[in-house]
């Protein structure tokens, strides 16, 4: 043969295994294949605190609490709980509840499992969770006992997100390792890991002896894809069956997908503008107030959620907002769109005339659109944004060490009802450190001190005590609230799925259609 | 076939100066509503994601496409040609030293380096431009250092010598005529070289910010739209591929001619 | 001996390469802004104790000499450290995607053979004709394309519209793998074989102008046995150093490819640490792609005084 022919063989050669490969048989109805843009890196929250590896997390660790659909705690593990006093919580095992290796689940391995989130030497990216927890111990058969510095309501929604309970046996072990790819998990959830790597992804099978509700899908594959592109791509040949990992904004290029549907409700997150009050310009009152008259709110909520979000009206998750006022939310000041009242705010400032002020962000994504939005509404003003483009990376790790704060925009997203989960990040002191996320570094004594008492407050006095500090953030402009964005998952229709704000365990949610 | 690569060449140059006067619309002007549309009277290679007319934005983009591999291909050339001739013609000390850096530069995961350099420095373009120009220059002193080692042997650089000619002055007026088809043919090849990694760090993400007019960064930014209007992606694409493949075949010419010309 | 003499040499350099560029590496993700720590505490709220802990526990307040010392120390004892991002050794991390790098380069490095150095032959038997137009080019086409911009037409052309391929991912078996793998692979191919060609062109036209060849001719020998017999064999030494060249490249540049078509290989991974600040992996990817250099390049030598008995005699001597 010519080395011509060679070649053009070798090419039909190569297509023909393609094309028969590529009809291959399609996957049982009961197998989903799921895809997300970073790989799980852990399967233990200790050191996986994130949305790719909770979401695994989720369906093979039970958590000791369970938020329902309107995000008030319900029993999981625990059958139920008493509260001796208000700051001690009295916790009753579920009874012959196994691990899926056989083992029994002990009131000892939950109560390590949530005091091991206070040992250093553990370095628990959910540490922050349980600051307010002083002692866990098992008492007696199946109970654990909790006691708190002092009263928290917000201890229990916390738990449902991450006392996850593992085997103390395994946990003791591998302080640093727990849920690694070598070392693995073992939990008592409604599906058992059958395969864990980073390169090839996750393979989950149920859990036939799972106590709870039988789970519908038999087998769920986890595939990472990193370019988000490719991933649609691969949701739109019917490859992957879904993902949770697209953005709001994106949602025309998602909608028009052939067998594939997006499903669509509020996310727990708000996204604002932070303002550094320290020094600068920023330090005037005047000068925050007209950047939050100058900031046109719902063009850029219309920009980033296409439809599929609305402008924040306060410092607040939307969904917090409604768990905590229903649908009537206190008079807070305002600051709609008007150019002109900006203006007037701005004459009334040390800077009348404007100035121009030096602005790291990250050149692409999200913050690069929404700073490149802000920079040209506080143009009208005479407030110049000179616009100083970083690699993503590197401006989160400046902003991270608090390195040349100004205005940045963040975006947050929380896993409770709870204010208190959101409001100590935003304006204590502490977090005004470096890698706090009080970027304002607004705050003083005194906040601190309504914070502190915001921790052990319930009912109506809660509510008053947020509505309070709610209206002082909005008077005095450490922050502009931007918007809020539902969070977004597109599923092949050869699934159906029920999912809420407060759902963790999203697996669990999804069946075959038709079943 | 010249007349046609100078020609190319040349369009490409005009709307690199020129660009943002022949733009039938501000290559920035938005238009939501329209979103990515596909070819129209209006609007000859459609609009992308955020409704700016493509054909615009490829006009506005050449400025950035062709300058930075320019810059690339001037620093390296100068660069390289200087060190080359400077370690051929000395020979001795400096040539050992030079070569042992060289060895080692060339010996070094380019790529690797690069992305280590520009992830970790990030900063700005400017830095990726710089790592890739440091990273091309080695090769381009070994090359001339070749020549030159030839060259320095020569009837008429021995007649230099003997007329007591500074070195400076034989290496740059008598051996560097000689070498001259040779820098050509380098430069323009650190040019594509350049052209086509610069945009390949876009896809990366470590390129340009987001929203500026450059082939290679609209590449990526609309590749997202091959549904809805191919040609934001695929315009640049072919634009990047026509200006390298014509560069490079202006290399071979270029090389072709002057050695067979003898310049000497 | 010759070998010895070489083989000593060039670890010599090797062993310069390699501290030199281990060193750089550390140096630069210790000067960047942040560090591991926002990998350890996940982005999230922390405790002054968990930064304290993490600080500790990485040495993060030790100075630069301290640091790379301990790291430089470990590595010579064979251990190269645990992935801050998942907690695995650098060995198993690594070792877990080499396969599909390694894979895509061999596969593309096929390619690049099968097709690019009989294509440069024809083109040269056929010099100034139709078919050396039109390899000439192709070749110029496929060179000057940015390779991502390849990946993304070939993968929306043959994987979304045709269906031929499958998107994403590299497979589990053999099959499998082969289908995953042709497209990255053709991507990656692209503009390597252009090189070949390119080279293989030129080196056979000198050639043909040389003694030997038209001597050939002048006995009358046909046309293929010229070419295939003399000019092919001439021509590869040259082309052993280029494809030689070209595999090093592929092991450490298929970046661009990985990305494109959701591969987990090494350039993958490279990406993912230096955004991550994960310093072990890094390090180990640089070494690597350090020692897979000195490798080929050595490889390459020890071919020629295979090859060519020249250089045999001239090494001896």
């Amino acid at each position: 043969m010519t080395p011509a022919k060679t070649a053009a063989a070798t090419a039909v050669l190569l297509l023909a295994t393609a094309c028969s490969a590529g009809g291959a048989a399609p996957p049982p109805a009961d197998t989903l294949i799921w895809a997300t843009t970073s790989a799980p890196n852990s399967l233990d929250i200790a050191h996986g605190f994130n949305s790719a590896s909770t979401l695994v997390q989720a369906a093979v660790l039970d958590s000791m609490v369970g938020l329902d659909e309107r995000g008030k705690p319900v029993p999981r593990l625990a059958a139920g709980w008493t509260q001796p006093d208000p700051a001690s919580y009295l916790f009753t095992l579920r009874e012959d509840v196994r691990f899926t290796d056989g083992s029994p689940l002990t009131a000892d391995d939950a109560a390590f499992s949530l005091r091991r989130h206070l040992d250093p030497a553990v370095a628990s990216q959910a540490a922050s969770y349980f600051t307010m927890v002083k002692k866990v111990e098992a008492v007696g058969a199946g109970q654990v006992k909790v006691t708190l510095r002092r009263p928290a309501p917000a201890f229990l929604s916390v738990s449902a997100i991450a006392w996850q309970v593992v085997p103390r046996k395994l946990a003791e072990a591998h302080p640093k390792d727990l849920g690694s790819p070598e070392v693995g998990t073992l939990g008592t959830g409604p599906y058992k890991v059958s395969r864990f790597s980073l390169t090839s992804g996750v393979v989950l099978e149920r859990n036939e002896a799972y106590w709870g509700p039988r789970p519908a899908l038999r087998r769920i594959e986890v595939k990472s894809i990193a370019d988000p592109e490719t991933l649609r791509l691969a949701v739109r040949s019917g490859e992957v069956d879904g993902t949770s990992d697209l953005n709001a904004r994106d949602a025309r290029k998602w909608t028009g997908l052939p067998g594939v549907k997006t499903i669509f409700y509020p996310g727990d997150n708000i996204s604002y503008l932070s303002l550094a009050v320290g020094n600068g310009p920023l330090a005037d009152v005047h000068v925050r107030r007209a950047i939050a008259y100058a900031v046109n709110r719902r063009a850029i909520s219309d920009l980033m959620t296409a439809g599929h979000g609305a402008p924040a009206a306060a410092l607040l998750p939307a969904p917090m907002l409604t768990a905590l006022y229903g649908s009537a939310p206190p008079p807070l000041p305002d600051y709609p769109y008007d150019p002109a009242k900006a203006r007037a705010e701005l004459a009334r400032s040390a800077h009348p005339g404007g100035f121009t002020l030096a602005v790291p962000y990250a050149g692409g994504g999200d913050t690069g659109t929404v700073m490149q939005a802000v920079a040209a509404d506080l143009a009208k003003i005479g407030i110049t944004l000179r616009l100083e483009p970083a690699p993503a990376d590197q401006y989160q790790s400046r902003m991270m060490e608090h390195d040349r704060l100004g205005i940045q925009f963040v975006s947050l997203a929380y896993g409770t009802p709870e204010p208190i989960e959101v409001l100590p990040d935003m304006i204590s002191r502490a977090s005004a450190q470096p890698q706090g996320f009080n970027f304002s570094g607004y705050g003083s004594a005194e906040t601190d001190e309504k914070l502190d008492a915001l921790v052990s407050a319930t009912g109506e006095d809660a509510k008053a005590q947020v509505t309070a500090l709610l209206k002082e953030i909005a008077e005095q402009v450490p922050y502009i609230p931007l918007f809020h964005t539902d969070n977004a998952v597109a599923l092949s229709e050869r699934f159906t799925a029920s999912l809420g704000t407060w759902t963790t365990d999203m697996f669990a949610r999804i069946r075959p259609a038709g079943r | 076939m010249r007349a046609a690569l100078t020609a190319v060449l040349g369009l490409v140059a005009l709307a690199a100066l020129a660009g943002p006067w022949l733009a039938p619309y501000d290559p920035a002007a938005q238009d939501l509503a329209l979103g990515a549309a596909g070819p129209s009277a209006a609007h000859w290679l459609g609009t992308d994601e955020m409704g700016r007319d493509v054909v615009s934005r490829l006009l506005a983009g050449a400025r950035s496409a062709l300058f930075w591999p320019v810059l690339v291909a001037l620093f390296t050339t100068a660069l390289g040609t200087s060190l080359g001739l400077l370690s051929g013609y000395r020979r001795g000390w400096v040539d050992a030293l030079l070569m042992r850096v060289v060895d080692l530069a060339i010996a070094m995961p380019g790529l690797l380096v690069l992305i280590v350099v520009v992830g970790v420095l990030g900063g700005g373009y400017g830095w990726a431009v710089l790592a890739m120009a440091v990273l091309f220059t080695p090769g381009d002193i070994r090359v001339v250092r070749s020549l030159t080692l030839a060259q320095r042997e020569l009837a008429y650089a021995e007649a230099a010598r003997t007329l007591g000619l500074r070195p400076g002055r034989i290496m740059f007026r008598h051996l560097l005529p000689n070498l001259a088809p040779t820098v050509v043919a380098n430069a323009l090849l650190s040019f594509t070289g350049a052209l086509v990694a610069l945009a390949g760090l876009s896809f990366l993400g470590v390129g340009l910010p987001a929203g500026t007019p450059d082939w290679g960064l609209m590449v990526e930014e609309n590749r997202q739209l091959l549904d809805l209007n191919p040609w934001a992606s695929i315009a640049p694409a072919a634009l990047i591929t026509v200006v390298a493949c014509a560069a490079t075949l202006l290399g071979d010419r270029a090389f072709e001619s002057m050695s067979k010309g003898g310049v000497r | 001996m010759a070998v010895l003499t070489l083989l000593g040499r060039r670890l010599g350099a090797a062993v310069l390469l390699l501290g030199v560029l281990s060193a750089l590496t550390y140096g630069l993700l210790l000067a960047a802004p942040g560090g591991p720590e926002q990998v350890l505490l996940g982005g999230r709220p922390s405790t002054p104790e968990t930064r304290a802990a993490i600080r500790e526990q990485y040495h993060l307040d030790d100075p630069f000499p301290v640091r790379y010392a301990r790291w430089l120390g470990d590595a010579l004892h064979g251990d190269l450290g645990t992935s801050v991002y998942s907690r695995e050794p650098v060995v198993t991390v690594i070792a877990d995607r080499l396969p599909v790098t390694a894979g895509l380069a061999a596969y593309a490095l096929v390619l690049t053979v099968v097709v690019g150095v009989p294509a440069g032959l024809l083109a040269a038997m056929r010099r100034g004709g139709r078919l050396d137009q039109g390899i000439t080019l192709g070749s110029l086409a496929a060179l000057s394309i940015p390779s991502f911009a390849l990946s993304i037409l070939l993968l929306y052309g043959f994987a979304v519209r045709l269906g031929w391929f499958p998107v994403f991912g590299e497979g589990r078996t053999l099959t499998e793998r082969i289908t995953h793998l042709t497209l990255p692979a053709v991507a990656l191919a692209a503009a390597q074989a252009a090189l070949v060609v390119r080279q293989m062109r030129a080196a056979a036209l000198d050639l043909a102008a040389s003694d030997f060849l038209t001597f050939a001719r002048a006995r009358g020998l046909p046309r293929r046995r010229v070419w295939t017999s003399y000019a092919l064999r001439n021509a590869a030494l040259p082309v052993l150093t280029v494809g030689g060249l070209l595999l090093a490249a592929n092991l450490t540049g298929s970046v661009f490819v990985e990305r494109a078509f959701g591969l987990h290989g090494l350039g993958a991974l490279l990406i993912g640490a230096v955004g991550q600040k994960d310093i072990p992996v890094v390090q180990a990817l640089v070494l690597l792609g350090g020692v897979i250099v000195v490798a080929v390049n050595l490889l390459i030598d020890l071919a020629y005084l295979v090859v060519d008995p020249r250089v045999r005699k001239g090494a001896a001597a």
